[in-house]
């Protein structure tokens, strides 16, 4: 690949991989340094790329590796909690009120969804990101990570389960009334009367 | 809606089943989970633009920045090429040179035949190494492999009023390395006169004889892929009309 392809290719994708980056790094202020070490990385190996295949994917893996390693030296600084949730249990932290009406739920809380998914676990962030974000198939985001498929839909399974989980705390925090506490309340009025 | 699984959901949310699985699956829907399964799509929806508003572009800065670092470690690279390549390039300088200076039928490798006529005409005859009459020497010629006819001396002799007697052949011998060339002897009129036959364009351009004293006569015949060197301090034209390519 040509040096001008190369950086042509990057910048029609450049917003979206400092987005990946600012999002998957632990430490927001070293999203810069991260990104440009990717990108210098990949641009280094460029003669590696085999062409007619994803550019974009093959750039994630620069990025996910450089984000992997900062977010290594950053372990202290990790909100993700080292829980591991059973699958079956990620229905479980699908609560039900949430989906009763998600935009009024959101209103509670989406000026701290950045905060709830920084409580995801590296690979769960990566895998879901890359789904939401860049919008790639389980297969490209195991070939991206380099773990295997059943892997990435565990990942998405679990930091999607955890998300929501996030998201309905910091909303009780800012006063949303989950349905069952408003079910309870008017059982009781409905009692006293 | 637990019988299902978790990750079949997930995987039919994100369109990763195959057509008949999806169907299937979506065949055991009721209305509640087909409720459900398009609030979590909403939610998600609303998740991932929240995600994308809070993510700033990438600077142009940070990309000029790039940019120039990249035109940095591609002007370095071509500068540590080129050093690293220099040695390489001398190399096959070197190489090159010793090719031609091998090889090529140029300057690059001159032999030198000696020319000596100060011996006396007793010791010119004791040198040859094969000597016989013209039916012996040609036959030694084409032995040889050199396809040069020696003409009738008897005639020659009568023609040119000279007295012209061939001696010998011998190879042409520098420092144990046999050459493409043949030393034929003479006599003509009782002074030495040797000739030297050279076969082939390459040993052609490389033999030189040396020196050629000012007083020793000199003709050279090229002849069908030969060269006839013929040299004496006598006159050579008896010597000279004797050759013919075959």
């Amino acid at each position: 690949m040509l040096d001008d392809d190369f950086l042509r290719q990057v910048e029609q994708h450049r917003h979206e991989f400092f987005a990946f980056v600012q999002r998957t790094v632990w430490d927001e202020s070293h999203a810069e340094d991260v990104f440009s070490a990717a990108i210098l990385s990949a641009y280094e190996k460029r003669h590696r790329f085999c062409a007619n295949t994803n550019f974009r994917a093959w750039i994630y893996k620069f990025l996910l590796n450089k984000c992997y390693s900062v977010n290594r030296r950053q372990a202290h600084v990790s909100l993700a909690p080292d829980e591991a949730l059973a699958i079956a249990d990620t229905q479980a932290h699908v609560v039900p009120d949430v989906l009763e009406d998600p935009d009024a739920f959101m209103e509670y809380c989406d000026d701290k969804v950045v905060t709830a998914l920084g409580h995801l676990r590296i690979e769960e962030r990566a895998c879901f990101l890359l789904r939401s974000l860049g919008g790639y198939s389980y297969q490209e985001i195991a070939t991206i990570t380099e773990i295997p498929k059943p892997t990435v839909m565990t990942h998405l399974a679990r930091g999607r389960a955890k998300l929501r989980q996030k998201l309905h705390h910091y909303a009780c925090e800012n006063g949303y009334v989950p349905r069952t506490a408003v079910d309870d309340a008017k059982g009781a009025i409905d009692e006293r009367s | 809606m637990n019988a299902h699984d978790p990750l079949d959901i997930q995987a039919y949310r994100d369109g990763e089943l195959p057509p008949d699985r999806a169907r299937q699956l979506e065949a055991t829907f009721d209305a509640t989970m087909k409720a459900r399964l398009a609030a979590e799509d909403r939610l998600e929806q609303r998740i991932v633009s929240r995600i994308k508003a809070e993510s700033s572009p990438c600077p142009d800065s940070l990309w000029r920045d790039i940019g120039l670092r990249i035109e940095g470690r591609r002007a370095r690279r071509f500068s540590r090429r080129f050093v690293s390549y220099m040695p390489i390039a001398a190399g096959i300088l070197i190489a090159c040179g010793l090719f031609l200076w091998q090889f090529y039928p140029g300057q690059a490798r001159a032999v030198e035949i000696p020319v000596d006529f100060t011996q006396d005409i007793s010791q010119f005859r004791q040198s040859v190494s094969f000597a016989g009459d013209l039916p012996a020497i040609q036959q030694r010629l084409r032995q040889e492999g050199y396809d040069v006819r020696i003409g009738d001396i008897a005639v020659c002799n009568q023609k040119h009023a000279h007295y012209v007697e061939l001696i010998g052949a011998d190879p042409v011998e520098i420092d144990g390395k046999t050459y493409p060339c043949i030393r034929l002897s003479f006599t003509c009129c009782g002074a030495p006169v040797v000739t030297y036959v050279i076969k082939g364009a390459e040993a052609r351009a490389s033999m030189r004889f040396s020196p050629t004293p000012a007083d020793v006569n000199r003709v050279v015949q090229d002849r069908d892929g030969y060269r006839i060197v013929i040299l004496s301090p006598h006159p050579l034209e008896a010597v000279e009309s004797l050759f013919t390519a075959e």
